[in-house]
């Protein structure tokens, strides 16, 4: 049974103009041990996806209107706010963009971590502080006795991450959810966050879904890789197989067209047109405009999850006369 | 030489205050010892981290800051003794994509009232029905339609806004543009769009251009040469596809390194370099790079190294380069 399963998810959101649908036909799993890549542009849902596992959707006007979120084989849908108390933060947890927001400039960093341990851990102050310190030195923090008592405004971007990571670590979850984890950082420090998140998944056995519009990033180090586009997961599958042979049109383009070094000149591609806002999401499938491959059945009929036998899942009618079982 | 901007020993110190009496309490070497020229018709690319003063160059170069020393030349001109009046007319040959083009446009403007504001401010006698054709004319050349001048920037995706930028830096028609990051607020979709658009203007304009981005693949891909610069100092001058290939400065290969490529089956399994960019309030007396480097020797901690040229229009400052 996987950690962490997503079931054709659909979210709506209620706005002054009514209705708005940024999620429909999100479908994915996570193992425990296991890095999932959640990618994706702007807009296409990454971060609504990760509020709706954790439970935030109803803080922001939200509401799942179809699908199923199974967690430990918990239905999270039905959890009461008590239950979600109990859940969120201890078994799940989340980080969210910008590791310089998530930290309060007025506490000293240490103190935050052991706040999480004290609402969700039964232990005393004087127990978790040696805690928070030891799991400081295992995200490789230089000298955390020290960093312990320091002000975030003391610390670099890099350390401030590490800090974060500390606190959504801190209760022991099962599953931890990072959202643009390293988008804020300079190209050498990600290559140092990545590798530690890398290694806390492996090491703690908990399940990572790590969102990002970053393929290299996803490439580097997930096992699995969802594939977003306005709102619905078109690929979903092993990252080998994505990589190296995309099924969906749109993976097939937004692989053609990021630069890669040593690249030959003149061989970039970009997808014609501009991503959908959520209130201007086209018919049948969403990605039918840009797409090259468009038929006039795509404009019509939203693409159904296809299950190919590789083992990948892709929404697109291309794929029809392959349908087997899970349609 | 028929270099088109020639940047000699540019630098660029901010004072640092601290208390009621805002004494100054030390620099922040922001541009430090800068020399570069820019040839005709190149695309040069500034890559390096954040604070690494790859901004601070180019507002430099336009002379939006002025400088504490050093010279800039533009076509053979020192622009540092340029008056207002004469640094005014010069601009129209020089011009800037800014990074964010939510922020560069004015939420107020239409597009035809952003792009025909610098006819204005420049004083160029243009009529009105002749300044609608030229607006419509840029819009076309950027790939938008005529009925996108009467949109408001709100209107317009980050695509188009970063097109009308654009069309902004090239409606007097110049011979340099420096692109601060233009890419950088843009999806990847949208991102190379504007990439293939920037080199089919080149191309179709003649124009040289100063790249500045932190995306090593993109500067590997888009310019001719990269300018690698650390801590404010520039550490490699190299031709853009041996960034990767075949970086001769510790920094160069380490931030080379550390960009991760869009293919599983080139994974990485040590991260290359560990640290931070250290503070640029107390540099270090030799090289900057030296608290980070890996084959850091006793004399890079007292001695800085000069950059100097090792072939042509390639230029290294490291005591211990990286074989070839």
């Amino acid at each position: 049974m996987p950690l962490l399963q997503v079931e054709s998810l659909r979210v709506r959101f209620k706005t002054e103009e009514g209705y708005v649908e940024p999620l429909d036909g999100v479908s994915f799993e996570i193992e425990a041990g296991e890095v999932m890549g959640l990618v994706g542009e702007t807009g296409s849902g990454k971060s609504v996806t990760a509020q709706a596992v954790m439970g935030l959707l109803p803080f922001i006007n939200g509401e799942v209107t179809a699908g199923r979120i199974i967690f430990m084989g918990k239905d999270l849908l039905s959890f009461s706010e008590e239950q979600w108390q109990k859940y969120r933060g201890a078994k799940l947890s989340l980080i969210s963009q910008n590791p310089m927001t998530s930290l309060d400039p007025v506490y000293r960093v240490g103190d935050q971590i052991v706040e999480g341990m004290l609402l969700h851990l039964d232990i005393s102050k004087s127990e978790a502080r040696p805690r928070a310190v030891d799991l400081m030195a295992s995200l490789q923090i230089p000298n955390p006795e020290r960093v312990y008592y320091q002000y975030p405004h003391q610390l670099s971007g890099g350390l401030k991450q590490r800090i974060v990571i500390a606190m959504g670590l801190c209760a022991g979850p099962r599953l931890l959810i990072a959202d643009e984890p390293t988008t804020a950082l300079d190209v050498t420090v990600q290559a140092q966050i990545v590798a530690l998140f890398k290694k806390a998944t492996v090491q703690r056995g908990i399940g990572l879904l790590l969102i990002t519009h970053d393929l290299g990033v996803i490439a580097q180090i997930c096992d699995k890789v969802a594939v977003m586009y306005a709102g619905t997961v078109v690929e979903f599958g092993d990252v080998m197989s994505i990589f190296n042979r995309p099924k969906h049109p749109y993976t097939e383009s937004l692989l053609h067209c990021i630069p890669k070094l040593g690249m030959q000149k003149g061989t970039l591609k970009a997808i014609p047109g501009n991503v959908p806002s959520v209130q201007t999401f086209p018919s049948g499938c969403r990605f039918h405009p840009r797409c090259g491959d468009v038929t006039s059945a795509c404009q019509l009929q939203k693409p159904g999850n296809i299950h190919l036998d590789s083992g990948i899942n892709v929404a697109c009618l291309k794929y029809s006369s392959y349908m087997k079982g899970s349609a | 030489m028929s270099s088109l901007v020639r940047v000699q020993n540019l630098c660029k110190h901010f004072p640092v205050t601290a208390g009621v009496l805002h004494r100054t309490i030390g620099t922040i070497k922001a541009v430090n010892d800068v020399t570069l020229d820019i040839e005709k018709g190149e695309i040069v690319g500034v890559v390096g981290e954040s604070g690494c003063g790859k901004s601070t160059f180019a507002r430099l170069i336009l002379r939006l800051i002025e400088p504490t020393s050093g010279r800039i030349f533009f076509d053979s001109h020192d622009i540092s003794r340029l008056d207002k009046l004469q640094m005014r007319q010069l601009r129209r040959k020089m011009q800037m994509v800014f990074q964010d083009p939510y922020s560069a446009l004015d939420p107020r403007y239409s597009t035809f009232r952003s792009l025909s504001e610098i006819y204005g401010i420049q004083k160029i006698d243009i009529k009105n029905n002749e300044l609608k054709d030229r607006v419509a004319d840029l819009l076309e050349t950027v790939g938008l339609k005529p009925e996108h001048s009467n949109l408001y920037p709100h209107q317009l995706s980050g695509g188009q806004k970063q097109r009308v930028v654009i069309a902004r830096a090239l409606a007097l028609t110049p011979e340099f543009v420096i692109l601060d990051e233009p890419t950088a607020a843009l999806d990847v979709s949208v991102q190379a769009q504007v990439i293939l658009l920037l080199q089919q203007l080149r191309e179709k304009f003649n124009l040289t251009y100063l790249f500045i981005s932190h995306d090593l693949a993109l500067v590997d891909y888009f310019c001719y040469r990269a300018v690698v610069m650390y801590l404010g100092r520039v550490v490699e001058i190299l031709p853009a596809d041996k960034l990767s290939a075949a970086p001769r400065h510790p920094y160069t290969k380490a931030l080379a390194d550390s960009v991760f490529v869009a293919d599983p089956a080139a994974r990485k399994e040590t991260v290359p370099i560990e640290g931070e960019v250290s503070s640029p309030f107390n540099l270090p007396a030799g090289c900057v790079f030296g608290t980070r480097c890996p084959h850091v020797r006793e004399v890079c901690r007292d001695t800085p190294p000069t950059l100097t040229q090792i072939a042509e229009g390639q230029f290294l400052a490291c005591h211990f380069p990286l074989d070839e």
